[in-house]
């Protein structure tokens, strides 16, 4: 499955790896699943008297966020978008650890790479996950989705341009490690070469159509790779 | 031209003459608190005599206390030198070749692994089989984690939770430098190079968070282990773990001085009965 000299390239290199967080580091929404959450959103909605007719059956918090957000009302978008940080919080205390991502963080600090989180989630929310699995001294920033204002999230390149100028390195020199078509359109418009973790079968074609550089079935695959990089290195 | 030696403080003329223990105190301050700078050469003992209104053979005896304590270094005729880098760990290695100069050595470590300790005394007892050293006794006490019972750490870093399978590797590395002081130990034996001639490792259920040894009860090296997170590979699965790091970690160095109430003498006999204490209750036969 795994076009394993593309992916030795990849991880050969010296630049940071950012990491997507929902996927490759952890399930956020593994113990208060991703439609409650949606649902809780649409409550805030309700309460407003919208008719919610296209996303009554949404299960994606972060789609009812852009739906909310081209309504134009932006006192609405704040409100959803606070209700969203709040679930995440929630949700990031019983989120379930990629198996093997813990192996990629730590791997990655030991082949000497900066590590970095560029996410479409809320920064605490992150933080918060971070700092509870004792990861967030290995992670040099967090890149979190832009304040009521989802036009700024991946797919758009600038949360990872934003993470390369803090890290003040070129994009071409990051790599970045997600499981989504978005995640790999934020890369390509960046510059930043993407590497797909497909943790469902189907989205092997999908990553690799849209333009991941490689694309893994499991963290294993990279956290094995990493630690070669760290053996040829020693 | 005459040596400005005033940072070694002044000398009341009405005292009686300092001994060879006074010139090396005075020296020693000013080389820790680099009045005399590393790789700066040591005061010649012609000044030094003269300086402190002593003999020349007092001064030079000053000086050999400090080459002794590897603080100072002697080059071929041209006098003594501050050793450079005072100020890294100091190097513990030399004073465990030092320590087998001795009609009796008695070395006691405990800590992890006592892979330094091996690697020291392979040097050690080479010399000892050529001949160059001729101790009559040889002690060495070996108190390390057991790695074959539940530990706090080395931990599966996910979870802070035992492993055995990252203790396993745990249990590779202490038996691997255990087995070869033991076997070395005994092969000096076997020789009769050495009158008596024993290595004695024993195990405990303590997890390994520090590493000390206690060399012929005069002196005491102390060094804490840091946590570190890790991925390693065992059994070719790609883990996270908790590890200590061993390697290359400041030792503090406590020497025994004639003062009884000094810091020295008080940690290094501390230290002696904290070994002793555990020793003697806790820890259990190791099976090489």
């Amino acid at each position: 499955m795994t076009d394993a000299p593309a992916l030795a390239a990849l991880l050969a290199g010296h630049g940071p790896l950012l990491l997507d967080f929902d996927g490759p580091v952890c399930s956020i929404f593994a113990g208060y699943p991703a439609p409650k959450v949606a649902e809780a959103l649409r409550q805030v909605l309700r309460s407003e008297r919208l008719d919610l007719g296209e996303i009554e059956d949404e299960p994606d918090p972060l789609e009812v966020l852009r739906w909310t957000d081209r309504q134009g009302h932006s006192r609405l978008t704040r409100a959803v978008e606070d209700a969203l940080c709040a679930a995440e919080l929630v949700a990031a205390r019983s989120a379930e650890p990629t198996p093997y991502g813990r192996e990629v963080i730590v791997a990655a600090r030991q082949a000497g790479r900066p590590v970095a989180v560029v996410s479409n989630n809320s920064e605490a929310a992150v933080t918060a996950y971070l700092k509870a699995h004792r990861l967030a001294g290995h992670f040099a920033l967090v890149v979190g989705r832009a304040y009521a204002d989802p036009d700024r999230m991946k797919p758009s390149p600038e949360p990872l341009l934003r993470a390369s100028d803090a890290l003040r390195v070129d994009p071409t020199s990051c790599l970045l490690i997600g499981d989504t078509v978005t995640d790999v359109a934020a890369g390509v418009s960046a510059g930043v070469p993407v590497l797909g973790y497909a943790n469902k079968p189907r989205k092997v074609p999908e990553l690799r159509r849209a333009g991941a550089a490689s694309v893994v079935t499991t963290m294993r695959d990279v956290a094995a790779g990493l630690l070669a990089v760290v053996e040829s290195n020693n | 031209m005459a040596e400005n030696l005033d940072y070694l403080g002044d000398v009341d003329p009405t005292a009686p003459k300092p001994g060879s223990r006074d010139i090396a105190n005075r020296l020693r301050a000013a080389i820790l608190t680099q009045k005399l700078a590393p790789g700066a050469q040591v005061p010649s003992q012609p000044a030094l005599a003269d300086h402190f209104g002593v003999a020349r053979e007092t001064a030079r005896r000053a000086v050999d206390i400090l080459k002794a304590e590897r603080l100072v270094i002697t080059r071929q005729g041209s006098g003594a030198y501050v050793r450079a880098k005072t100020q890294r760990p100091v190097e513990l290695r030399p004073h465990i070749e030092a320590a087998f100069e001795r009609m009796h050595v008695a070395i006691d470590f405990a800590g992890f692994s006592g892979e330094t300790l091996r690697d020291a005394i392979t040097e050690a007892l080479d010399k000892v089989r050529a001949g160059d050293l001729t101790p009559e006794s040889i002690t060495i006490r070996v108190m390390i984690s057991d790695m074959t019972v539940p530990m706090a750490l080395p931990a599966r870093a996910e979870t802070q939770s035992d492993d055995p399978a990252v203790r396993e590797r745990a249990n590779r590395i202490t038996r691997r430098a255990a087995d070869s002081i033991i076997d070395q130990v005994q092969e000096l034996s076997d020789l009769g190079l050495v009158r008596s001639a024993q290595a004695e490792v024993r195990v405990h259920s303590a997890a390994p968070l520090f590493k000390m040894y206690i060399l012929n009860g005069e002196e005491a090296w102390f060094g804490f282990y840091p946590v570190i997170e890790r991925t390693v590979a065992i059994k070719g699965e790609p883990t996270a773990i908790y590890d200590l790091l061993g390697k290359d970690v400041p030792l503090f160095h406590y020497t025994v001085s004639d003062d009884s109430a000094s810091h020295g003498t008080q940690f290094v006999e501390g230290a002696a009965q904290w070994f002793d204490s555990v020793w003697d209750t806790i820890t259990r036969e190791y099976e090489a």
